[in-house]
């Protein structure tokens, strides 16, 4: 009796298995993949992209001077359109937070509906004023600055570390 | 026949029909293997989480949102949108990055995420841009791919591309951009991913 229940396991174990095998993938409905295979992304090297965005814009690529301890390029990207060259960075810091740049010489961010200039409260950071918003991104916050310079380029800085911090960083933008 | 011989063929019987429930909870226990999930490469939203290195959203981090409820795994980014015409310029965008190394390079379909409007509101728009990058962030954009993020096959996935190239070994790409024939919908950044054509 006993060895027929074992019988009865084992060879149900087998056709279990064998059937996991011979059903084909559409079997199970939609496709949701489980993991991702290949760790070692062949991200883009930040440092030749900022290079070559550097090239790219009609204007001087406004940067934190110095970068904040422990800070590490992530990725550097561009759009060109219609005359309009905006550039976005990324850079991680100790303890897996990061943050953010970008900056575009776009005129016409108010009437296309993204006036970063006009929303939020503004902020004294040293002499100049800024534009700051806090925006809930799950469980973190994004707290931004937002100015425009000189040269016409309008620029937002943005992290998860407190608004004191992006403070300090953006006091040091070029 | 026997009493004996008849309470043993009642004993096979029912061990045979016990069979069949073991081997189907054996077969769903182990999970029908999915052939391809090995060559299958995926890059979540994560919820702008910063858990992984493959996904980032692009421009004033304001007009970035999370909303927990709807898409892959309960959660999804969206951004606000600008009108589609040349009158206005991309202002925010997304990017997934191919997350393999360049002995990867090949023909794949991308496939993202849709979740369904009738469960979450930013699931609308039905003309979103999606743009390729076969060689990479330096290599420019290949194409880009009018998508409708707001079908009645909703909770599953979509193909954006079906048989292009990406060279990995110059970071392949996808990019989302916020400029939309269907704007003021959002634009949904979830869930993408390669599949080797």
């Amino acid at each position: 009796m006993g060895n027929r229940r074992i019988l009865v396991v084992v060879l149900g174990a087998v056709l279990g298995a064998a059937a996991a095998l011979v059903l084909p993938a559409s079997a199970r409905g939609n496709v949701t993949p489980a993991s991702v295979v290949d760790t070692q992304a062949n991200l883009p090297d930040p440092v030749a992209e900022l290079e070559a965005a550097e090239q790219a814009a009609p204007y001087t690529i406004h940067l934190p001077d110095p970068l904040p301890d422990g800070t590490v390029p992530l990725v550097v990207d561009s759009v060109q359109e219609n005359g309009v060259t905006s550039v976005d960075i990324w850079w991680t810091l100790p303890g897996s937070s990061r943050f953010h740049i970008w900056q575009t010489n776009n005129p016409s961010l108010a009437a296309e509906g993204k006036d970063v200039l006009s929303s939020g409260t503004a902020v004294m950071v040293g002499n100049t004023s800024w534009q700051q918003t806090a925006t809930s991104w799950g469980q973190l916050v994004m707290n931004e600055l937002c100015r425009r310079f000189d040269d016409g380029v309008t620029l937002c800085i943005s992290s998860n570390l407190d608004p004191p911090w992006v403070s300090s960083v953006a006091a040091t933008i070029k | 026949m026997s009493a004996g011989a008849s309470e043993s063929h009642a004993r096979l019987r029912l061990a045979r029909r016990a069979v069949v429930p073991v081997a189907v909870l054996v077969a769903l226990a182990v999970g029908v293997p999915d052939a391809s999930a090995a060559i299958y490469w995926q890059v979540d939203d994560s919820c702008g989480s910063f858990s992984q290195p493959y996904f980032y959203p692009a421009g004033p981090s304001q007009f970035w949102h999370t909303h927990s409820g709807g898409g892959f795994n309960g959660c999804h980014m969206w951004m606000n949108t600008v009108c589609g015409n040349s009158s206005c310029n991309i202002v925010n965008w997304a990017n997934w990055y191919l997350p393999v190394d360049s002995s990867y390079n090949g023909n794949y379909q991308v496939w993202v995420w849709r979740a369904c409007s009738s469960s979450d509101s930013h699931w609308t728009n039905d003309s979103v841009r999606y743009q390729r990058f076969a060689y990479g962030t330096g290599g420019g954009s290949t194409e880009t791919y009018r998508f409708d993020q707001h079908v009645s096959a909703c909770n599953q996935s979509g193909e954006v591309t079906a048989n292009d190239y990406f060279q990995a070994s110059s970071g392949g790409k996808m990019r989302l951009i916020d400029k939309s024939r269907d704007y003021p919908d959002p634009a949904c950044a979830d869930f993408l991913y390669w599949y080797p054509a």
